[in-house]
C-alpha cells in the first residue's frame, strides 16, 4: 500500500509537484500518466525519499516514510527512470550490491538473485559486464535490482522507455506477476498502451497537476463512445468551424497544420466530415482512432501526450 | 547487515580498480619515471648526483663546533650530505658496515683550544668504496681548519677581547672601535699572510666491502611515493563522482542503508589501495636501495595514513564542487602545486626557504618531512608519533564533515 497526500515540490521558480494525492493498494498497479516534464518522476523520486517533498505526507506499507523512514524504505523497491548500475561490474555483481543495500546476504541474497535473473530472462547472462548489455537488458537489470528484497510496495518510472519488444514483454510480465504476488505497483509512462493494459487506477498528470483520475473504464468514459479524427493538413478558413460543430464534432484543437475531433461513429460520417474540413483548407492526412486516453488527455490539455504522435 | 554492504561497496571499488589497470599502473609507473628523470637531470654526466651520508660525533657541542658542523647543512653541501649526529660507538658500526660516506669527530675541548689558540683537532674518517663525497667532506674540513686558523692568528688580539666578553668581563665602546679597526687592517693585509694550519684534520680510511647504495634516488625515495600517493587519492576521490553519474549513489538514498556504510566501504577500499602501493613501492626500494626490511612495516602503515589524508581532503573538494568535471580539474590541478612545494619533486633541502616554509604546513610535505626526519636522517621512530596522531585525527575529522557532505551531494542533480 502507498498513499500520496497533498504532496508538493517546487524547483527554484516552478512547482513540478502540485498538490497531488493518490494511492495504490495492494495487488494494484497505479498508473500515472503525462507528457514530458509532467512531473512523474518527481513525484516519484519524493516517494523514495530521492528528493524531500516541500509538503504532504506519504505512507508505505503504513510507515510515514519521515517519521519511519527506515521501516518505510526497507518495503519499498525503486526503479528508477535514469538506470542506477555499475557499467563496470556484472549483473550479478550489481545484484549483490542492491541486495546488500536491503541487508540481504547470504544463500538468502544467492536465491533472490537467481529467481529475479529468471524472472527477468536474464539468468544465463549473469556474469557479463553490464556495459555490453543493449539498452532493454540493462533496464530489465535495474529492474530486478529493485524487486530482491521482496518489496511491499514497488515503484516504476518508466521502466520500458526505449527498449525492445522483447523486454518490453519481460518487464510488463515480471510486473503483472508482482501485482499478482500482492505489491502495491505505481507505475508511471507516457505510453498509453501500457497504462491501459496494466493500470487498475490512473492519474493523469499535467504541469504537476492531476488533470484526471478513476479507472481506466471511468477515464474512458469521459471521453464518450467517439472517435478521434485527427486530420493533417493547409487550413486558412478558420472562421468556418462552426460547420464542424454544426455536424456533431467535438473540436479538441485546431491550427493551421492539424485539426482533430472526437465525433460519434466515426465511418459513417467521414465523408460528410471531410467535405467540411475541406471548406476550411486543403487535407493532406486523415487518420481514425478509436477514443482512449489519449484523446481524453488531449481534451483536457490540448495537447498530444507524447510529442512523437 | 549493514557491515556486508560496506564490504560489497569496498568489493566493487577494488573490482573496478584493478579492471582499470592502466588509472593504477599510472599512478605508480608516473612517479617512478619522473624520478628517473629527476636523477637524470640532476647528475651532472647523465649519472644521478650522489648523496653522501656525514656522521657527525661531537664531543664538544659548543657554539662553534655546531657551527662547524652546520656548514654541511648550508648551500649545495646541504643538497650532497645527509647529516646524522651519532654517538662514537654507532658511527663505528656504521662506518664498519660502510653505510656513511664520512664522519666527523669533534674532540671534546674544540672551542677552549681553539680560543686559547692551541691546536684542535677534527678526526674525519672516510668511506674508501667512495671516491667523490669523501673528498669533497676532506676539502671542505680542510677549508674550514684553515678559516679558523687563520682566524686565530690574525685576530689574535680580537679573540680574547672575545674570550673576555664570553667570559663576562667588561668591554668599552672604545674597545670595540678599535676592534673593527684592528680587524680591517689584519684584512688588509691578508694576502701577504698565509700560514700553515693548526687546526689538523686527522684522516683517517676504514676498510669496507660493502659498497654503499644510498643515492639522490634513495633521497628521492619518500617523495616518489608521496606523489603516488597524491595521483592515487585524487584518483580514488573521484571515484564518488563516477559512481554518482552512473546513478547508483541517488538510488542509495531510497535504500535503508546509512550512506556512512557506503562512505565506509570507500575509506577501506582506499586504505587498501594505499597498502598496495606502498608494498610495491617498498619492495622497489627494498631492491634498488636496500631499505632495512624492518622499515618496510613502517613505510606501509605511514603511507597508508598519509595517503587516507590526502584522500579525505580530495573528497572534500571533490563533495563541494558542482560537477564531475569541476571536480576532477580541481583536485587534478592541486596534485601539482602539492608535489611541488611538498617535496616530491625536488627535497626539502634544495628547497628555497619561503618554500620550504609553505611545503612544510601543506599535508603532503608535513607527512613527508616527518616521515624523512625518520626515514633519512634516522630520527627515532618516535619522531613520528605526533604527525601519526594528527593525521589521524585530521582523518576522522574529514570523515566526519564528508559524510556530512555526502548526503548533499547525493541529492545534487
Ligand atoms: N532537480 C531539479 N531541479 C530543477 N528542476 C527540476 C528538477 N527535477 C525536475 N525538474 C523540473 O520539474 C519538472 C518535472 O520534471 P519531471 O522529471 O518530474 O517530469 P516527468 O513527468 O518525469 O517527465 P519525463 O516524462 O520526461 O520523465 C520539469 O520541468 C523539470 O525540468
Ligand atoms: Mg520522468
Amino acid at each position: 500500500m502507498i498513499e500520496v497526500k497533498n504532496l508538493i515540490k517546487q524547483f527554484a521558480g516552478i512547482t513540478a509537484v502540485d498538490t497531488i494525492s493518490f494511492s495504490a493498494k495492494t495487488g494494484e498497479i497505479f498508473g500515472l500518466l503525462g507528457p514530458n516534464g509532467a512531473g512523474k518522476s518527481t513525484a516519484i523520486n519524493c516517494i523514495s525519499g530521492l528528493l524531500k517533498a516541500d509538503d504532504g505526507s506519504v505512507e508505505i506499507n503504513g510507515y510515514n516514510t519521515n517519521s519511519d523512514s527506515n521501516k518505510a524504505k526497507s518495503s519499498l523497491g525503486l526503479v528508477p527512470q535514469e538506470l542506477a548500475l555499475y557499467e563496470d561490474l556484472s549483473a550479478y555483481e550489481n545484484l549483490v550490491f542492491w541486495g546488500s543495500a536491503y541487508g540481504l546476504s547470504g544463500e538468502k541474497l544467492e536465491s533472490r538473485i537467481q529467481e529475479v535473473l529468471v524472472d527477468v530472462g536474464l539468468e544465463t547472462r549473469q556474469k557479463e559486464p553490464v556495459k555490453q548489455f543493449s539498452g532493454g537488458m540493462k533496464r530489465r537489470l535495474n529492474f530486478a535490482c529493485a524487486i530482491l528484497h521482496k518489496p511491499a510496495a514497488l515503484l516504476l518510472d518508466e521502466p520500458t522507455v526505449g527498449v525492445d519488444p522483447q523486454s518490453r514483454e519481460h518487464l510488463l510480465h515480471a510486473t503483472l506477476k508482482l501485482k499478482h504476488a500482492g505489491t502495491a505497483v505505481i507505475y508511471t509512462t507516457h505510453y498509453m498502451e501500457e497504462a491501459e493494459r496494466l493500470c487498475d487506477h490512473l492519474a493523469i498528470m499535467d504541469k504537476g497537476k492531476v488533470i484526471a483520475a478513476g479507472t481506466v473504464e471511468q477515464l474512458r468514459k469521459q471521453v464518450g463512445e467517439r472517435d478521434l479524427i485527427t486530420l493533417v493538413g493547409n487550413y486558412k478558413n478558420l472562421d468556418n468551424k462552426q460547420q464542424l460543430l454544426d455536424i456533431g464534432a467535438e473540436i479538441l484543437e485546431i491550427s493551421s497544420e492539424e485539426i482533430r475531433i472526437l465525433i460519434p461513429e466515426a465511418s459513417t460520417c467521414l465523408t460528410q466530415v471531410l467535405a467540411t474540413v475541406e471548406s476550411l483548407g486543403q487535407v493532406n492526412q486523415v487518420n481514425i482512432q478509436q477514443a482512449n486516453l489519449e484523446s481524453l488527455f488531449i481534451k483536457l490539455t490540448g495537447r498530444a501526450l507524447r510529442d512523437d504522435t | 547487515m549493514n557491515s556486508f554492504f560496506s564490504y560489497t561497496v569496498f568489493r566493487n571499488t577494488q573490482t573496478k580498480l584493478f579492471k582499470e589497470k592502466w588509472q593504477l599502473s599510472m599512478w605508480i609507473l608516473i612517479p617512478v619515471m619522473m624520478a628517473g628523470l629527476f636523477s637524470l637531470i640532476s647528475g651532472s654526466d647523465g649519472n644521478a648526483r650522489p648523496v653522501g651520508t656525514l656522521l657527525v660525533t661531537d664531543n664538544d657541542g659548543s657554539f662553534l663546533s655546531q657551527l662547524f658542523v652546520g656548514s654541511f647543512n648550508q648551500g649545495p653541501l646541504a643538497e650532497m650530505f645527509i647529516l646524522k649526529a651519532k654517538t662514537k660507538e654507532q658511527a663505528i658500526k656504521i662506518m664498519d658496515k660502510g653505510e656513511a660516506s664520512v664522519w666527523l669527530e669533534i674532540e671534546k675541548d674544540f672551542t677552549q683550544n681553539f680560543l686559547d689558540e692551541k691546536p684542535t683537532s677534527i678526526k674525519l674518517v672516510k668511506n674508501p668504496s667512495q671516491k667523490i663525497l669523501p673528498q669533497i667532506a676532506e676539502t671542505m674540513v680542510g677549508t674550514l681548519s684553515d678559516g679558523g686558523h687563520y682566524i686565530q692568528l690574525l685576530f689574535s688580539k680580537e679573540l680574547k677581547q672575545f674570550k673576555n666578553l664570553l667570559t663576562g668581563k667588561n668591554i668599552s665602546d672604545a674597545d670595540i672601535a678599535l676592534m673593527t679597526v684592528q680587524i680591517k687592517h689584519t684584512i688588509d693585509n691578508l694576502e701577504d699572510q698565509l700560514f700553515p694550519p693548526q687546526i689538523k684534520a686527522e684522516k683517517q680510511v676504514v676498510k669496507t666491502n660493502k659498497a654503499p647504495s644510498k643515492s639522490f634516488m634513495l633521497f628521492m625515495f619518500p617523495g616518489i611515493m608521496f606523489m603516488a600517493l597524491l595521483f592515487s587519492s585524487q584518483g580514488m576521490a573521484q571515484d564518488f563522482w563516477k559512481d554518482k553519474t552512473q546513478g547508483i549513489i541517488s538510488r542509495l538514498l531510497s535504500s535503508p542503508v546509512g550512506l556512512n556504510h557506503y562512505m565506509i566501504g570507500k575509506l577501506s577500499s582506499s586504505a587498501i589501495i594505499f597498502v598496495f602501493i606502498a608494498i610495491l613501492l617498498g619492495g622497489l626500494g627494498l631492491i634498488l636501495f636496500n631499505i632495512e626490511i624492518k622499515k618496510i612495516g613502517v613505510i606501509i602503515l605511514w603511507l597508508m595514513l598519509s595517503g587516507l589524508a590526502l584522500w579525505s581532503l580530495m573528497l572534500f573538494l571533490s563533495l563541494l564542487l558542482p560537477t564531475e568535471k569541476s571536480a576532477n580539474l580541481v583536485t587534478q590541478g592541486m596534485v601539482f602545486p602539492l608535489m611541488m612545494l611538498g617535496g616530491s619533486f625536488f627535497p626539502f633541502d634544495s628547497m628555497p626557504k619561503w618554500m620550504v616554509v609553505i611545503g612544510e604546513k601543506l599535508p603532503n610535505g608535513y607527512l613527508l618531512q616527518s616521515f624523512n626526519s625518520w626515514f633519512i636522517k634516522d630520527q627515532a621512530l618516535s619522531i613520528l608519533l605526533i604527525p601519526a596522531i594528527t593525521a589521524l585525527t585530521f582523518i576522522v575529522l574529514m570523515f566526519i564533515i564528508n559524510n556530512s557532505l555526502f548526503a548533499k551531494f547525493a541529492r545534487r542533480r
